[in-house]
């Protein structure tokens, strides 16, 4: 067991630096100009991020300062610094989506999610790196950005820039997107939380689009506690996303001690073990061992074979991402990466038989999961195949564009992107080379709060999620 | 899950990708037509095990909507 805890200003979890603002320990000026010094000291490495917003950032503090002293307290983001993946639009701020495409382009809207985060008074400090139109490889314009556990491997993507600010305290939490794992391959690459909430929990408007169908947008943080505060700030119904789903949302930061004691865990033998490296199966059999410590019992449920939901979803999703950049692939095809520029082609020629198939298996999967699951609160597999990769020959970065690469890749993601149930990775310990390990717990639709209590109350018996990667370390 | 037979694929050659693509406005080179024809080739392959598993009668997900597919819609 490593050593090194997280103990600074900079690397506290966001539920506790917000305490210290709430009650005039710290104040956001001196939070902000912190995490900036922190970023000025670490992103030259990590290039974990695309634009860093000093001069807004700094008024921004200035101005939560202000209300905060007089008396007007708007909640636990109130003060915070947060990053944004760089696919969410920002009304003056440029929005480049990883694209040499979107290189200069700068919007004249805030998405949903960056309007709903300023309203709870967080401190938007920077837009983060991400693979290239959040569709798998690295555009060469922007770099890989290196894994802080270890600078020679991939902290995956496409939110990769958020996950490597969130672990290396960059920021207190950082809202990415997944369509396929991208907040959840990132968040066990680099030890952190990422949470894909329920489709239609969170408002897609104002995110640049994968796959309408399949696209998330969700918190990444360091702890469960965290990307409560954060999904509380950024769910709800939103009349400009037509598939904003009109479904209450919880005090979700409120039913965290909920704790996981009666619940049912759900396991599947396809969803567990198949295609797994034994040290990534270790560590999550030894936290399924921990969960019914806590008082949970574990169950075996029979799931449609992840292969089948992997391959409705990539039949949905490549067309819908071609439909989306049509206009590009036309007339600019060579500013695409290769990898990227190939998969747009390859949903070029998706016939539309085969999109409607995928829509047709979509529905039967997401009625067999909602059976299979009645029995069961939750859901635990590994969240990849995997812990981190080397850079070098990296699968989900780099320039291949083979979609049973990807199929391989997303094989335990993929299947929630398909069916839109909510899905968290949580670190649940390391490698024999010190790598992180994520376990991803799935629940049915709109049951965040389950999900999220139960990463609380493994949290409060494991030290995982408090490690310190080998980056900061060494400064 | 339908017992049905997978489809005899055919193989994809790069004319046919440049035919394919130029239907929807998309333009292949030679070149790139052929680069792309064996992951081209991959790519309908797993898309022909859709067929195996598609039940032709089901309702498509036309719109993904999960808080009526799940009842949960409030007023």
């Amino acid at each position: 067991v490593p050593e090194f805890l997280r103990e600074e200003l900079c690397d506290l979890p966001l539920l506790d630096v917000a305490e210290k603002i709430r009650t005039r320990q710290v104040s956001p000026v001196e939070v902000t100009e912190r995490v900036l010094a922190r970023v000025d000291a670490l992103d030259a490495t990590l290039n974990a991020i695309i634009t860093v917003l000093y001069e807004q950032a700094r008024h921004d503090a200035q101005e939560a300062e202000r209300e905060i002293l007089a008396g007007t307290y708007r909640g636990p983001l109130h003060g915070v610094p947060i990053s944004i993946k760089d696919l969410f639009v920002t009304s003056g701020i440029r929005t480049t989506a990883g694209s040499r495409i979107l290189t200069n382009d700068v919007p004249d809207l805030d998405a949903t999610v960056v309007e709903r985060l300023r309203a709870a008074g967080a401190i938007v400090f920077g837009k983060t790196n991400m693979l290239e139109f959040a569709y798998a490889a690295v555009h060469p314009d922007y770099g890989p950005t290196p894994n802080p556990w270890d600078l020679a491997r991939s902290s995956s993507g496409s939110s990769s820039g958020s996950a490597v600010a969130v672990a290396a305290g960059m920021g207190y939490g950082s809202i990415g997107s997944d369509t396929g794992g991208s907040i959840r391959l990132p968040a066990a690459y680099c030890g952190i939380v990422g949470l894909k909430p329920t489709y239609g929990r969170v408002s897609r408007h104002g995110g640049i689009s994968v796959s309408w169908s399949a696209d998330h947008f969700g918190p990444m943080t360091r702890t469960a506690g965290d990307a409560a505060a954060l999904l509380g700030a950024v769910a709800g119904e939103d009349p400009r996303d037509p598939t904003s789903g009109r479904v209450p949302v919880p005090d979700y930061v409120g039913e965290l001690e909920s704790g996981v004691a009666g619940k049912r865990i759900g396991i599947s033998e396809l969803y567990l073990r198949q295609h797994v490296d034994p040290a990534v199966q270790l560590q999550v059999d030894r936290a399924i061992a921990t969960f019914e410590g806590l008082g949970a019992t574990v169950a075996e449920i029979t799931l449609p074979p992840p292969s089948e939901a992997v391959t409705a979803l990539l039949a949905i999703l490549m067309p819908e991402a071609t439909v989306y950049h049509l206009p590009w692939l036309r007339e600019q095809p060579e500013n695409y990466s290769s990898a990227v520029r190939e998969r747009l082609e390859l949903g070029a020629v998706t016939p539309a038989v085969s999109y409607i198939q995928g829509q047709q298996v979509r529905r039967r999967i997401v009625d067999e999961f909602l059976a299979a699951m009645e029995p069961v609160d939750l859901l635990v597999t590994p969240t990849g195949p995997t812990a981190a990769t080397l850079l070098e020959g990296d699968l989900i970065t780099g320039d291949e564009a083979d979609p049973q690469v990807l199929a391989a890749l997303i094989h335990f993601c993929g299947p929630f992107n398909l069916t839109g149930f909510p899905a968290v990775s949580v670190p649940c310990g390391f490698t024999g080379s010190m790598l992180p390990v994520g376990m991803q717990l799935v629940a049915k639709p709109w049951q965040e709060h389950s999900l999220l209590a139960a990463a609380h109350a493994y949290e409060q018996v494991t030290s995982w999620h408090r490690q310190l990667p080998t980056v900061l370390q060494s400064s | 899950v339908i017992d049905r037979p997978e489809p005899e694929q055919r193989a994809i050659s790069p004319e046919l990708l440049r035919d394919m693509a130029a239907a929807v406005g998309v333009v292949l080179t030679a070149d790139r037509a052929a680069t792309l024809a064996p992951q081209a080739e991959q790519h309908f392959a797993q898309l022909s095990r859709l067929h195996v598993t598609v039940n032709p009668s089901t309702e498509p997900a036309a719109d993904f909507r999960l808080d009526q597919w799940t009842g949960q819609v409030s007023a």
